[in-house]
């Protein structure tokens, strides 16, 4: 019952939120919310006694997974807003009558991405993902000028019309339990069960419809249109949310979807259709990513490329890939997030208006040093050196994947290579630019509320990435096993 | 038997004479009561023909061979399309083959000799409205043999008799097809007699004209044949649209009581058409040249569906 | 019972009019025509919802029927008629991509893929109940054609109006699996009005706030006294 809290809590402070009017008790319930989901998770994550107690809860292994990754990335989002909100009433850009509607809209996102991750009905998923769409639309359109409701729109849109896709592949589906059994299903775990004697050309076109929803959620190409322009518009704090958990959800389905293919008989061509859209989806970012010129777009194009490459490990299939999967999962997460943060601190900075409209980065080390080390240390860790977790999981999927075929691999190290070349390319010409003397910007002191969450992820980060935490491989591979892959690693 | 069929294609084709001058008034007087005038007498189309066939026949000086003879080329070969349609009597036997292509193609036959007429006159409002109407009756013909199409599949044959026949033994609710075939046919219709919104038949503006400007430099009896075979034309594909959809009355014998309540019902029925092309030709503008693809693109549209569910059920 | 008769045709004249009205759609100018068009599409699943229950005897439907009525031929239309009257546009005249000719043609090029497809991989169940397949191939038609019209058309509302009717090809082609719990219907109903209210906010807040946009530029000192951008 333990579970229940987590409903009962965001009610509770989505009420309150309602009725208190002013700035700092908001923020306070704001970052209240996150922590205490987390701790509710670490709870659950450490007492797996308890979970059968929930009956109208899907607590297992990768479900707490997930959940812990969304609850870490809310609450340093949380943090992080205190002071980048502040700053954004402060110089205008934001009004105070859309606080309200900020951190409501703010709560009601994490409520329902919890909902989302432990419903037991895969209709309440979709319900769930939907809100999560439309949620983070709104606050992705939040500062109400013209470029963030157009990316706002884009975002609703392509997001929405693909979930009706998914919609449809529930709906076939059902209707395939219900061919077997008589009485259809819509419950994850019982649809699982039934798995192995549905049919195989229904449940195909079932696995390609509902691919298609959660793949645009995830910004896998060729759905991924919305994805760089809604992470550059949106403010820092929310893309950060977006990037680190959102996006996450949409490859939760299809971890749950392919972990049912699993059982049927058509898993060899889920696969290969899995990973055909990983290829697609990593070529076009990392070659993309050469290209740009902004900081957030290029740290965006780089979600869909780890997303990309989540992916090609589900699709892969075996045991091990998907525990790095799911590892990789972690650590794009906390590192992506971080670096949004690191980059919300340089456009407080250098938005000054300029004629072309963007930043204009300069005195770099001179006026924002913390913020240029963490962004060097994030796109270090993007790239995969060795102390930051990316490294780890990409040599395990890279591994695994030449039991497939040994071009993946190649091809893939080929493009990060581009990737880490673009990135590199970025910062080198950031860090090289000076200021005339007198004509630079005032240097923007960050509240102590932004860099602490910056460096608590990156703590983080290098803790997974150089320790395994006892109980984190057990956990992990227990999480596979739950999904229906083996337990032998 | 032979004797039958020959008195068949008599009937008919007198028939159609006869009434189509009628039907074209009956829209005429709707247009004009709905745009609150008087009208026309409904036999007006009569005594216009007669006064046509009494006046003298002119020529321009750059006018051919095709000024003199296509009048009457373009009225035979409608009045050979009418054997092919049974108004309201259908026979046992075809006097000649009732192939609804060849029908369509007679049709378009007409069509491109009224155009060759227009161009004959070495005038310029002749000219476009042949260039006009051939690029018409080109966007219109895939819409036009796709709802044919979809005629022969639903009853299985060819000839527009057997087509006919195989209407009366079917209730039209129970077949969704002919339902729906009725919308591209009834634009259909619109489309080949030239009607708003595709063309105004009323216009004496030469740069809007389409139909009337190839005939700009007719005159007397090529005029009255002219206006003869476009309402046999009106009058023809009234029926087709007609007895599909509302097939009582039809005649399957030869006996005169049965014959003469056939002519009355489709007499009936043809006015009632007339009254809803009237209406219909009131509720709308004339539509610009370059938007009528998009009419004839939902026609398109309503024809290909049909098949389709034709096929899927 | 004469009823149970007629059912089966009804449905299937009603699917193919919904199909129609799925090409009006595509090519539709005026903005109130398009929004009757969605009406109408609306109630012909009312319509075909009603048949279902009669042929079936499902309450279900009949529940269906009723919500779908009430939401969707009565409620969002009147939603947009609201948008559109805060928003003076009478028109849509611009497309992007693709004219409505071509439109339609690639919606019969869509409808024939579709029955193609659905025919080689539902073998085993085109035996059993025709009716669910063309219920099945005619909803994702719809779900496609609605996809073109959010494609091809410019403004928001339009937009929107294509989206709703992807929500209807869905609930078409959810109708004709039995015993579906009527919850999602529920559901649908819930997100469509969620997506209208935000977008209706967001389209209003892009067509009212050019004072502010004016406003905003003046303050980045990018719009000069005078109303020039410097």
């Amino acid at each position: 019952m333990i579970a229940v809290l987590y409903p009962v809590v965001a009610l509770g402070i989505l009420l309150l939120q309602l009725l208190l009017r002013r700035h700092r008790s908001l923020t306070l319930l704001g970052v209240i919310h996150p922590v205490i989901s987390l701790i509710i998770t670490l709870y659950l994550i450490v007492s797996p006694g308890i979970w059968d107690d929930s009956p109208f809860f899907l607590i297992d292994h990768i479900s707490l997974f997930v959940m812990l990754i969304t609850s870490i990335i809310f609450a340093a989002a949380a943090l992080y807003a205190v002071g980048y909100i502040d700053g954004l009433v402060r110089s205008g850009d934001l009004e105070k009558r859309s606080l309200r509607i900020f951190y409501f809209g703010f709560s009601f996102l994490l409520a329902a991405t919890t909902m989302a991750i432990f419903t037991l009905n895969i209709a309440l998923f979709w319900i769930c993902a939907e809100l999560t769409t439309v949620l983070s639309a709104m606050l992705i359109a939040i500062l109400a000028l013209r470029a963030t409701i157009d990316a706002s729109l884009k975002y609703i849109f392509i997001c929405s019309t693909s979930m009706l896709f998914s919609f449809i592949g529930i709906i076939f589906l059902f209707e395939a339990v219900r061919n077997k059994t008589g009485v259809g299903s819509l419950l994850w775990t019982e649809i699982v069960d039934e798995a192995a004697g549905l049919d195989s050309g229904m449940v195909f076109i079932a696995f390609v419809f509902f691919f298609i929803g959660f793949a645009a959620k995830s910004g896998i190409v060729p759905f991924h249109t919305w994805l760089p322009e809604a992470h550059a518009k949106a403010p820092s704090a929310v893309s950060a949310v977006l990037s680190g958990a959102i996006l996450n959800i949409g490859m939760y389905g299809i971890l749950r979807m392919t972990g049912i293919m699993k059982e049927t008989g058509v898993f060899g061509q889920v696969s290969v259709l899995l990973i055909i859209f990983a290829m697609m989806t990593m070529s076009v970012a990392c070659l993309s990513m050469l290209r740009q010129k902004k900081l957030k777009t290029l740290i965006a194009f780089s979600s869909i490329e780890n997303m990309g490459f989540i992916m090609l490990g589900i699709g892969i299939g075996s045991p091990v890939a998907l525990f790095w999967a799911l590892f990789h999962m972690l650590s794009h997460s906390c590192i992506k997030a971080g670096l949004f943060f690191s980059a919300g601190i340089l456009h407080r900075q250098y938005k000054v208006p300029t004629r072309t409209g963007e930043d204009e980065i300069g005195d770099l080390f001179l006026l924002q040093p913390f913020a240029a080390i963490t962004l060097m240390a994030g796109c270090a860790a993007l790239i995969g050196m060795p102390l930051f977790p990316l490294f780890l999981s990409k040599v395990g999927i890279l591994l695994a994947a030449t039991e497939v075929s040994v071009w993946i691999p190649a091809i893939v190290l080929l493009l990060f290579a581009c990737a880490g070349v673009a990135l590199i390319r970025f910062y080198l010409s950031v860090m090289a630019v000076r200021f005339p003397v007198g004509e630079g910007p005032v240097p923007y002191k960050a509240p102590l509320s932004m860099k602490f969450p910056v460096i608590l992820l990156l703590i983080i980060s290098i803790m997974i990435g150089t320790v395994m935490i006892p109980g984190e491989e057990a956990f992990l591979a227990a999480a596979v096993a739950d999904l229906g892959f083996g337990v032998q690693l | 038997m032979i004797g039958e069929s020959f008195i068949f294609a008599f009937l008919n084709v007198a028939f159609v004479v006869v009434i189509s001058p009628f039907f074209m008034m009956v829209v005429k007087k709707v247009k004009a009561r709905v745009q609150g005038r008087q009208g026309p007498h409904l036999l007006q189309g009569y005594y216009n023909l007669a006064k046509l066939f009494r006046k003298e026949t002119l020529y321009s000086e750059y006018a051919g061979f095709i000024s003199r003879i296509a009048p009457y080329a373009a009225l035979s070969i409608l009045l050979v399309a009418a054997v092919m349609v049974p108004i309201f009597w259908i026979p046992e036997q075809e006097l000649v083959t009732a192939n609804i292509i060849v029908f369509l193609y007679l049709l378009v036959t007409g069509r491109l000799l009224i155009a060759l007429l227009g161009l004959d006159a070495a005038s310029t409002f002749g000219g476009m409205g042949s260039s006009r109407e051939m690029s018409l009756s080109a966007i219109i013909e895939p819409v036009t043999v796709v709802v044919f199409a979809a005629l022969v599949y639903v009853t299985g044959s060819f000839s527009i008799h057997d087509i006919f026949r195989t209407a009366t033994t079917m209730f039209p609710a129970y077949n969704p097809t002919v339902l729906l075939l009725s919308v591209p046919l009834f634009i259909l219709i619109i489309v080949e007699t030239g009607r708003v919104p595709v063309d105004n038949p009323e216009t004496h503006l030469e740069l809007t004209m389409v139909h009337e400007g190839m005939l700009l430099d007719t005159s007397g009896r090529n005029l009255a044949l002219f206006e003869l075979s476009h309402a046999v034309k009106q009058t023809l594909l009234m029926a087709i649209l007609l007895n599909i959809i509302l097939p009582a009355g039809i005649a399957l014998e030869m006996s005169a009581g049965v014959l003469i309540l056939g002519g009355v019902l489709f007499l009936l029925k043809g006015t009632v058409l007339c009254v809803i092309i009237g209406l219909f030709e009131s509720a709308y503008a004339k539509m610009r040249f370059f938007q009528i693809p998009n009419l004839f693109m939902i026609a398109f549209f309503f024809s290909i569906l049909t098949i389709f569910i034709e096929v899927m059920l | 019972m004469i009823l149970t008769e007629v059912a089966p045709v009804w449905i299937r004249i009603c699917l193919i009019l919904v199909l129609v009205s799925g090409g009006f759609l595509l090519s539709s100018r005026s903005m109130s025509n398009l929004v009757r068009t969605y009406q109408f599409q609306s109630f012909l699943l009312v319509l075909i919802a009603l048949g279902l229950c009669i042929l079936e005897g499902h309450i279900t439907l009949l529940l269906v029927a009723v919500l779908t009525l009430v939401s969707k031929v009565w409620g969002i239309p009147a939603c947009i008629r609201l948008i559109q009257e805060r928003i003076h546009i009478q028109q849509d005249l611009k497309f992007s991509y693709l004219r409505p000719p071509g439109a339609l043609m690639l919606s019969i090029l869509i409808i024939l893929l579709v029955y193609v497809c659905f025919a080689q991989i539902l073998e085993s169940l085109y035996a059993a109940s025709s009716l669910f397949f063309l219920g099945s191939v005619i909803g994702v038609s719809l779900v496609l054609m609605g996809l073109l019209a959010v494609c091809i058309r410019r403004m928001a509302i339009s937009k929107v109006i294509g989206y709703l009717s992807m929500e209807n090809g869905v609930l078409a082609f959810g109708l004709f699996v039995t015993e579906l719990p009527f919850f999602i219907e529920f559901v649908i109903i819930i997100d469509l009005i969620i997506l209208v209210l935000l977008t209706s906010i967001m389209t209003v807040g892009i067509d009212s706030s050019i004072e502010e946009y004016k406003t905003r530029l003046q303050e980045f000192h990018l719009l000069s006294e005078e109303g020039g951008i410097s």
